[in-house]
């Protein structure tokens, strides 16, 4: 095995242990909690009447709750290994059915929202830094501040009533193609867009302050170029690493997003699971959400000696 | 849904939406001015909060799905208002002086979306089938509250059946008006409970089920052969208006009222308070009608050391300025005043508002003679007790919202009861419930908010007698003598009398603290015509047309 391939190896068995760890962890608060999805299941609100305890001890042992607590955990365990979750208690049918209808979905806004994010975050981030206007200056570095303090369900809200419902430019809600997908991913990428800009923003000083950009001034090189071409490249690093990062924050924001603009998707799913104790599919979701988390920050790792020729995964892979 | 900012949300939407005035609201009235030939055709699009667990209504989950209402017709028919039963798909029916056996006589005119006779055997069917679910555990709390003493069905001929109880079921009859009875093929009934709630129903409504995307929408199509509308509450025979219906999922309300402002949809469902403005002044107009069934309200922890205190149950209800709680919160255009534990809308109610008036002083009495003294900080105390109510709901709950409660609070302490609000999820709030026997007097909550579906005077038994979860088996023997006389009923008569009692116990003694009444509130746009809500509150969209 080359180098790489051994560094790419060790990520993925780092990555298996995350999702283990994941899995047990919602395993042990799931179990903890003091009742079960069936009787939850049988008494919203308690006002069950006329089920006899047959019948619900029948439902507990259909859905494997009537075992002792490592038996369901080893067969839960053993079962998700071969992405097996069981069956929903609340919505019937498997588990990772209704997680591969949802994940695209959401996968898709996320991808769009880290598109936008980066896009917005580097302009921001290069037109702060280029621009000989102090005002602007200080207007586009104060931008990011106010943008991630705006919480996402009003910036959404704001945004359907000024481009939906007033401007009719684009749908408000549904899954229904790309034109559906524009404003909810604008407003998920508020927050990652303005933490970039940030970040990028201070390296892109500080590397404009390196003795490498004298040289570079002193061949000749316009502003522009050293901007775009050199600096941006050495500060550029931090800020993949933030949207690898937020991706976490992105699948969590998806459950806030996915309700305002009512596109189904992992976010919608995630919340119905946890409102109604769905021990399988809130298993389901928090181990694909884990996956996702662990391939895409993989990703982001392979990404950097493409960006940065200094960095290699052999010294990584040999220590 | 996690908790959010809403307030912070409607706040920016008053800015940007001009609110004028409402108008045309009205209970129970079609929509629109009536003017104007129906004209038949188009689609239209239906805002809803949320997709249904099952669009089976027999079905755990499926309650009020509006979609699974439409496609199904039931063997009688409740007219809003009088609540008289009417015939639908059962011709005409007799009953025994016990109330134990039903005989119906059908209509032999009518068949199933698929093509398949409906017929006696049919019905039988559906029973029986029903039962069989019921004792899965697979149904609906209401589907298993009414057939519970179900003994069984007899095909006497092709058009004539006769269903049996063990018990006097003298609200039977309405139970049948009711969607979650209506009537499945026999395709559908071999189906399993899963493929039901997903949408696998064959029925002989004035709609069939179209494209259905799970947590998206579901679409309803017309079917053009029907021709059984019962008379008694539709405007027109034959085949709806419109060609077809789709159930979109906007669950934000505020999202919902701009999609109706803006033209993106022409019926939007539960129209918060604020949203009404954004409906009306784009054209549109507010149906809304009562929701039968217990009102939004407190019910006790009989366990807890204040629950269990019956002289502290009567000083909240007297504590509580419902009309306040009703000009504040409410919307007053589309909701009426609290007067009994049971919505005015639900068969025999009892008129109880003299005993839900606001009475302060009577509360500040009660409390003093059961040594409760003013403390420091104005809240009570007693022997170094703190008068402090632990009151649990759960969020996003319509049946009373955070804000309602916050008011609630404020009322209280002007007499000088403290409470503390205990937010829950729905799977926490039932947890708390199935605690209360075995935590006793260390109890997670004092008084839970909540409602209850009691369409029919029968259902308050279930609700009231201590086999229910939230009574948790207590020994309250004036309360279960008074469940038990009204499920002994066996005339209309003893039936109305303990029914009525009931009521007057739960207010009097504080079984069941009313607080407001529940309304089902529905924004149709300018254009939509002869929408209407039925005596259950749901939608009928079969004489609903569109005027462009």
């Amino acid at each position: 095995m080359g180098a790489p391939a051994r560094y790419v190896a060790g990520r993925l068995a780092q990555g298996a242990v995350v999702i283990w760890a994941a899995f047990t962890v919602t395993f042990v608060i799931l179990y903890l909690l003091p009742s079960d999805p069936v009787s939850i299941m049988l008494s919203q609100g308690g006002d069950s009447t006329g089920v006899s305890e047959e019948a619900e001890s029948r439902l507990r042992a259909e859905f494997g709750l009537d075992q002792p607590v490592l038996v369901q955990y080893a067969t839960a365990l053993w079962r998700a290994l071969h992405g097996d979750f069981g069956d929903s208690i609340t919505l019937g049918g498997a588990v990772i059915g209704h997680i591969l209808q949802a994940l695209p979905q959401t996968v898709l806004l996320t991808a769009v929202t880290a598109v936008i994010a980066v896009a917005g975050g580097v302009g921001l981030a290069v037109a702060a830094s280029a621009t000989r206007s102090r005002t602007l200056r200080r207007v586009l570095t104060n931008l990011p501040s106010v943008a991630v303090s705006l919480p996402s369900f009003w910036v959404g809200m704001v945004l359907i009533q000024l481009f939906s419902f007033r401007l009719h430019l684009f749908p408000a809600l549904g899954n229904g193609g790309f034109a559906t997908l524009v404003l909810p991913a604008v407003t998920l990428a508020v927050p990652t867009g303005a933490v970039v800009a940030q970040v990028l923003y201070n390296n892109l000083s500080g590397a404009l302050r390196q003795a490498f950009v004298e040289v570079l001034r002193a061949k000749g090189l316009s502003e522009r170029r050293i901007l775009l071409g050199h600096a941006l490249r050495v500060a550029v690093l931090p800020a993949l690493t933030l949207v690898g990062m937020n991706i976490a924050a992105m699948l969590a924001g998806a459950i806030v997003i996915e309700t305002v603009f009512g596109r189904s998707g992992l976010g919608r799913l995630t919340e119905a699971a946890v409102s109604e104790q769905d021990i399988p599919l809130v298993q389901g979701v928090v181990v694909v959400s884990a996956a996702v988390f662990v391939l895409v920050n993989l990703v982001v790792d392979l990404l950097y000696p493409l960006v940065d020729p200094r960095i290699s995964h052999r010294a990584t892979a040999a220590s | 849904m996690p908790s959010l900012p809403r307030r912070l949300a409607l706040a920016s939407l008053a800015i940007l939406t001009a609110a004028t005035a409402l108008t045309g609201c009205g209970e129970s009235a079609p929509t629109g001015t009536g003017g104007g030939t129906p004209r038949t055709g188009g689609a239209v699009t239906y805002a809803i909060a949320g997709y249904p667990v099952s669009i089976d209504i027999s079905l755990q989950g499926g309650r009020g799905t509006l979609a699974g209402v439409q496609i199904v017709d039931t063997l009688t028919e409740s007219v809003p208002k009088t609540n008289e039963i009417k015939p639908r798909l059962a011709k005409s029916w007799t009953v025994s002086p016990d109330a134990k056996k039903f005989t119906f006589t059908l209509r032999d005119d009518v068949t199933f979306s698929d093509g398949t006779k409906f017929d006696a055997q049919n019905v039988k069917d559906n029973l029986d089938t029903l039962v069989q679910l019921n004792a899965a555990a697979k149904t609906d709390t209401l589907v298993r509250s009414a057939l519970a003493s179900y003994k069984g069905s007899t095909v006497i001929d092709a058009n004539t059946v006769e269903v049996e109880f063990n018990s006097p079921e003298l609200g039977f009859l309405r139970n049948l008006s009711d969607p979650y009875l209506g009537l499945l093929s026999s395709a559908t009934l071999k189906a399993t409970p899963e493929e039901r709630a997903a949408g696998k129903l064959v029925g002989t409504g004035p709609f069939v089920l179209g494209t259905i995307k799970r947590n998206e929408s579901i679409e309803l199509l017309a079917r053009k052969d029907y021709n059984w509308a019962p008379e008694s509450t539709s405007a027109h025979q034959g085949r709806a208006y419109l060609d077809s219906v789709t159930f979109k999922v906007v669950p934000e309300s505020g999202v919902r009222a701009g999609l109706l402002a803006s033209q993106q949809a022409e019926l939007v469902d539960d129209v918060a308070k604020d949203d009404e403005a954004t409906v009306t002044s784009a054209g549109g107009s507010i149906a809304f009608a009562g929701t039968p069934g217990l009102v939004g309200g407190l019910r006790q922890n009989p366990y807890s050391v204040f629950g269990g205190d019956k002289a502290i149950r009567q000083a909240v209800t007297k504590s509580i300025d419902r009309a306040e709680v009703r000009t504040t919160l409410q919307s007053e255009a589309s909701s009426q005043p609290v007067t009994s534990a049971i919505g005015a809308t639900t068969p025999l109610w009892t008129d109880l508002s003299a005993d839900l008036a606001y009475d302060p002083e009577g509360a500040k009495k009660i409390l003093e003679d059961a040594g409760w003294k003013a403390g420091a900080d104005g809240i009570r105390e007693k022997d170094g007790v703190r008068l402090d109510l632990k009151l649990i709901y759960t969020l996003n709950s319509l049946v009373a919202t955070k804000s309602d409660l916050e008011l609630l609070q404020d009322q209280l302490k002007r007499v000088g009861i403290g409470v503390t609000l205990v937010p829950a999820t729905a799977a926490e709030f039932t947890e708390a419930i199935l605690a209360i026997k075995e935590r006793g007097t260390d109890a997670q909550y004092d008084f839970l908010s909540g409602s209850g579906p009691s369409k029919d005077p029968s259902f308050l038994v279930g609700l009231f007698r201590n086999s229910n979860p939230a009574l948790g088996g207590a020994e309250q023997p004036e309360l279960e003598a008074a469940a038990d006389k009204l499920a002994a009923a066996t005339t209309e008569q003893e039936r109305a009398s303990s029914a009525a009692d009931l009521q007057r116990l739960l207010v009097s003694d504080g079984y069941w603290i009313p607080i407001k009444e529940l309304s089902k509130v529905v924004g149709a746009s300018s254009g939509l015509q002869g929408f209407r809500l039925d005596a259950y509150a749901l939608p009928v969209l079969y004489d609903t047309w569109l005027d462009r």
